[in-house]
């Protein structure tokens, strides 16, 4: 027969039985062994939920969107000159900065050496630099909203990227098979983007 | 609130604070399935009702039971769809639902494969922390029935903790 | 659902005196809250610690213009800093203890930002300020424009993220993710298993035991790269320099160190790798 409490168990976890109920629950269970793995399981479900992993957010920024369709509801609210990047480039930028987490991520999770420390035919190069002009653009669009000290921050680390990537392809010219070069150059244009991005989502940071 | 003003810059702050844990109520609620869409329609709705906001209430709080009515909506549209085409609303998802990216591994799988109202219980009480009293009225069901939903969800994922 | 509370008010006069005691204070019964969020924190200093009570404590000592806003619901805390808008930036203190189980983010504009005692996960995203860990055995990361980061006996995975300054890792058994654009990387008392560091100015340091099926991943442009390393030694290295020098006090079984591309050797039974790259910094390999 089916135990009757087996269904108020999480009612009297949460506290949720009027008291001379949940003093009859609390007795059942100093008597029944069954009841209280039960309960212990019911609680570690709880207790996962309260705290559940984090889910990663979408690639790409919905707001372009958003902005756009309250502004076929309401043109006058969208009518201020500030800046709004188009839904265009943030899809582009989102599909690139995606493709470029996830050479990050093949850079961490794979073990390095010689067969898998270079990139490939230099084309992962590329790539990262149309990213990085991507961000590039979204950063100078909103550097204004940041303040001083970090745009200073930032242009001066990036200025030190891009003199050394000057340096690099320079470099290439001469010796354009050199492996490692290209290893230095696909380094320096995630860099790059990494600088750009971090800089970018300061400016959407709340103050 | 200056974004109940008309404040498009004010309200797109509003939304930079608030569309991860939207998302992650979407992506609950959903069991993985696309929420960028649901995501967008919860911001217009909001911009459209934000005169409504008394601000009695945190604006998370009104925001995400906004979001719930949005996503409530989705999924009935969705459901009629599907039962149109002859596939029951109470079945689990598919396997194309089960690895989208939203949602990993065992319990986070097995929340996708609950009965949609066990689920949706189970994710305003248990994860977002709403009371059964609030539950039921979004969901236009009885306290009762909520608690009852609670545990059914409960007893369901607790095999998947094991 | 949210207990909403408005701990202080901005007042019409008044300025950032000296304070003795603090102009917001609040005991709050954590419960089953899982999660502290502080955001935003403008400037000034921020001091975290794990306490074994079951309350939030937060003092904050502000100017009146300043206030702060608590909201709990039965699993998040947050804490809001509410200035006038459009005003100068002022200087708070904000302390605050919490059960050590508590997961914790914090994003700040340039706060000085100091955690310690704590058993969840930590994420700290500043512009300026540098930010200080010691004893956080969660996953954490950090990250900041202007801001050193250095942290001591942490054991979870770490991300870190600066763009000018250093990063200092003292005893770290977790996975670690750190870079920076002109910062060193100094990295003390290290037992993890995969370490990923990349600087473009500055140098990186190395110093602790390689696990046998660890991962070990440095790279700067115009830095040096020293490794100090515990015995017995298992290890492939794979070695790339284009300007700097190679030094190594194991035995290279007869491999000829060359510039300009890479080269590999192994010590031991070679058990973990290790990839170094450098473009004019010098690579040093010892004994700790």
């Amino acid at each position: 027969m089916r135990d009757p409490w087996t269904d108020r168990l999480s009612d009297y976890m949460d506290g949720e039985m009027p008291s001379e109920e949940e003093a009859e629950c609390r007795a059942h269970l100093e008597n029944c062994a069954r009841c209280t793995r039960l309960l212990a399981e019911l609680e570690a479900v709880k207790k996962w939920a309260a705290s559940p992993p984090d889910l990663p957010l979408p690639g790409g920024d919905a707001w372009a969107e958003i902005r756009e369709r309250i502004g076929r509801l309401h043109p006058q609210s969208v009518s201020t000159p500030s800046y709004r990047p188009s839904a265009r480039l943030l899809r582009t930028a989102a599909i690139l900065v995606l493709a470029a987490g996830t050479l990050l991520l093949w850079r961490i999770l794979t073990p390095p050496g010689p067969q898998n420390a270079v990139p490939m035919a230099g084309q992962s190069s590329d790539l990262l630099s149309n990213t990085a002009d991507q961000w590039r653009e979204e950063f100078e669009a909103r550097a204004a909203l940041l303040d001083p000290a970090s745009r200073q921050d930032i242009r001066r680390s990036l200025r030190m990227l891009e003199e050394f990537e000057g340096e690099i392809v320079g470099s290439l010219e001469e010796d354009p098979e050199n492996r490692l070069l290209r290893e230095f150059l696909r380094r320096n244009r995630r860099m790059q983007i990494q600088v750009l991005r971090f800089g970018t989502e300061q400016t959407m940071k709340p103050s | 609130m200056r974004a109940a003003g008309g404040d498009i810059a004010a309200f797109e702050s509003l939304y930079r604070r608030h569309v991860a844990s939207v998302h992650r109520l979407a992506c609950w609620m959903l069991a993985g399935a696309e929420t960028e869409d649901i995501i967008q329609d919860v911001f217009v709705r909001a911009w459209t009702k934000l005169k409504l906001f008394n601000g009695r209430a945190a604006f998370g709080t009104w925001l995400h039971k906004l979001a719930v009515n949005v996503i409530l909506r989705h999924r009935e549209r969705q459901e009629a769809k599907s039962s149109r085409l002859g596939v029951l609303s109470e079945s689990p998802p598919q396997g194309a639902r089960l690895s989208s990216p939203g949602l990993r591994m065992d319990l986070e799988a097995a929340i996708a494969t609950l009965p949609p109202r066990a689920r949706d219980v189970f994710v305003l009480h248990d994860i977002e922390g709403w009371k059964h009293v609030e539950i039921a009225e979004a969901l236009g069901i009885s306290p009762s029935t909520s608690r009852a939903q609670l545990h059914r969800a409960r007893m369901l994922l607790r095999r998947f903790l094991s | 659902m949210y207990l909403s509370f408005t701990l202080a008010f901005a007042f019409l006069i008044g300025g950032l005196a000296p304070q003795e005691s603090p102009r917001t204070e609040r005991l709050i019964e954590a419960g089953e809250v899982q999660r502290i969020e502080i955001n935003p924190l403008n400037k000034g200093s921020l001091r975290i610690s794990g306490w074994d009570q079951p309350q939030v404590q937060v003092k904050a000592y502000h100017s009146p213009r300043i206030s702060f806003e608590i909201q709990a619901n039965h699993r998040l805390i947050k804490v809001e800093e509410r200035r006038p808008s459009r005003s100068a930036l002022e200087d708070v203190r904000l302390e605050i203890q919490v059960p050590m189980g508590l997961r914790l983010q914090v994003i700040g504009n340039m706060p000085e930002v100091s955690i310690e005692g704590l058993e969840g996960a930590v994420d700290v995203n500043t512009n300026q300020g540098n930010i200080a860990l010691s004893n956080v055995s969660g996953s954490i990361r950090l990250t900041s424009s202007g801001g050193r980061l250095e942290l001591s006996d942490v054991g979870g995975i770490l991300r870190l993220r600066t763009s000018h300054e250093g990063i200092s890792v003292k005893g770290l058994t977790g996975d670690l993710e750190a870079e920076t654009v002109s910062g060193d990387i100094l990295l003390q008392g290290i037992a993890s298993k995969r370490i990923h560091a990349t600087s473009h100015q500055g140098g990186i340091v190395l110093e602790g035991a390689l696990a046998e099926d660890g991962v070990y991943d440095l790279a700067s442009d115009n830095g040096g790269l020293e490794l100090r390393l515990s015995e017995p030694l298992s290890a492939s290295f794979t070695v790339g320099t284009v300007q700097g020098d190679f030094y190594c006090e194991f035995n290279l079984q007869g491999v000829q160190p060359r510039k300009g591309e890479r080269f590999t050797f192994s010590v031991g039974d070679g058990a973990a790798q290790v990839d170094l790259l450098t473009f004019r910094g010098a690579i040093r390999i010892g004994r700790r």
